[in-house]
């Protein structure tokens, strides 16, 4: 029945133009990765260690070395400085990992975090 | 920027000598990678290289048999369709496969990131008696059935040490199986290249259901142990393919692709790339697998212009085969010694003796696979 299945006369491709299609998949990957970027520029880069000095909202872009990770999230630290990341990604990052963050600044009880918007692993 | 445009014009340049250099594997371009890309743009590099060396792996397969890949031994009835003056039909026809496993495996990616993990949790504790299985499906209906069990049994112990004493060990055998033993049957009977037939409409249609079963190939080699799985799949599958080598060609083309999408997967998922290059990029997010995706579809997509090109130009090209054939029997061994040593030639020696063997004796040369295989089941069923 399979064998039939495979050789079947309306589930054939004629005419399948290659390059055509080569073409439509390079530009819809191109397009990604334009958006991708836009979407990372959006976010400033700062060091872990200035972090304090920015309002809560701030859209930064980190990067660093993962140092514990905890229930809700890991920390990131830069040189000495550290600053905790909240996102469920226990089991997926372990400590020693180099990351970059694109995040959101928050602050409870008057310690600063970054909310993930989005990670890379570098 | 997450890579440069010299970055980029480095990657695709990388992945055209991976594929079209029998012996350079892009897990060994990769590794050299490592050391010149900067590690934020080593996912972007990688996954480009990757998708153009997956894509014009196919042209040494085809027109010299000289397959450098495990995936890319199932190959080798491409090989026989060259020699029947099919060659630039086949190419035409893995294009078109190769495209469509693109978008329908990136379609049904987000399903496989669920399935996964609980699959591999269920079959993990089976994986080597299932080897053994795939191992014994090699063998049912064989004709010549002593010559191949020997050639098996001299593969899998020359798998055994080539694993346990060599840095490049599939460096080693597959240049050495295959690459050296296709030098060796195209050396007589082939000084010139063959005149090829065009392909046109009428005789370059894909099937649907050949090119479906092919990505579902690729989605079952990922849950099985790297190295040697591909291949396996194709033979498991290879009865429902109605024996036509042209629908074998079909459905691995299809397999090569999904198999390297899904791998994207399972490395998030389960931790456990089943594609050496993919390993090596450590992807681990979302973020991760969107990206190499998308420039591995980058990658993709030049490689199939690079091929469509290759089939426009191949028929003008008239070079000797036996200069060709030299060059690359004197290079290899050039190589191996560079990267492994004299150890690792003698290896490779042994490899090319029993390549050969293997032809002299009439036994089919997919059961050199074993040399792939065997190990995985020690290791599977023994722990090393």
């Amino acid at each position: 029945m399979i064998n039939n299945i495979l050789d079947c006369g309306p589930m054939r491709l004629k005419n399948f133009k290659s390059y055509i299609v080569a073409v439509i998949i390079l530009m819809i990957s191109l397009s990604y990765i334009i958006f991708y970027t836009s979407f990372v520029e959006d976010y400033d880069s700062v060091a872990v260690g200035k972090i304090t000095n920015q309002m809560d909202g701030s859209r930064v872009l980190i990067s660093g070395i993962v140092d514990d990770v905890v229930e809700n999230g890991f920390y990131v630290c830069e040189y000495d400085e550290c600053i905790k990341v909240t996102g469920n990604y226990e089991e997926i990052i372990y400590p020693g990992d180099k990351v970059t963050v694109c995040g959101t600044i928050s602050s409870y009880k008057g310690q600063k975090f970054i909310r993930i918007d989005r990670l890379m692993q570098n | 920027m997450i890579i440069s445009i010299i970055q980029l014009i480095i990657s695709i340049f990388l992945g055209i000598i991976s594929g079209l250099i029998p012996g350079i594997h892009s897990n060994l371009i990769s590794s050299i990678m490592l050391g010149i890309i900067p590690s934020n743009s080593l996912i972007p590099a990688l996954s480009i290289m990757l998708g153009v060396a997956s894509i014009l792996a196919f042209y040494p397969s085809v027109f010299f048999g000289m397959p450098d890949d495990p995936t890319m031994i199932s190959m080798l009835p491409g090989y026989n369709l060259y020699l029947k003056g099919k060659g630039l039909i086949t190419l035409k026809i893995i294009n078109q496969a190769i495209l469509f496993s693109l978008i329908i495996s990136i379609l049904i990616l987000p399903l496989t990131t669920v399935v996964y993990p609980l699959l591999y949790a269920k079959i993990e504790q089976f994986i080597g008696i299932i080897l053994i299985l795939a191992m014994l499906r090699l063998f049912w209906g064989e004709k010549r059935l002593l010559p191949a069990i020997i050639i098996s049994i001299m593969a899998g112990a020359l798998g055994y040490f080539t694993f346990n004493n060599s840095s490049q060990p599939l460096l080693v055998l597959f240049t050495g199986l295959f690459a050296m033993s296709s030098i060796y049957i195209s050396w007589d009977n082939r000084s010139h290249p063959i005149k090829q037939q065009h392909p046109d409409e009428s005789n370059t249609e894909i099937h649907i259901g050949t090119n479906i079963l092919g990505i579902f190939g690729g989605f079952i080699a990922d849950l099985l142990p790297g190295i040697a799985s591909p291949a396996q799949v194709a033979i498991i599958f290879s009865p429902f393919l109605n024996g036509k080598p042209i629908r074998y060609i079909e459905f691995i083309s299809s397999m090569v692709v999904s198999h390297i999408v899904f791998a994207y997967s399972t490395s998030m998922t389960i931790g456990k790339a089943r594609v050496g290059v993919i390993s090596m990029m450590s992807v681990i997010t979302y973020e991760n697998v969107l990206m190499g995706l998308a420039f591995f579809s980058i990658g993709i997509a030049i490689g199939v212009l690079i091929l469509e090109f290759l089939i426009k130009i191949t028929d003008r090209m008239n070079f000797n085969m036996n200069q060709f054939n030299l060059g690359v029997g004197v290079f290899l061994p050039i190589l191996i010694f560079y990267m492994t040593g004299s150890y690792g030639l003698f290896l490779f020696a042994c490899a090319s003796a029993l390549g050969v063997g293997a032809i002299l004796l009439k036994v089919k040369r997919v059961y050199l696979m074993n040399a792939l295989v065997l190990p995985l089941v020690i290791y599977y069923l023994f722990g090393g």
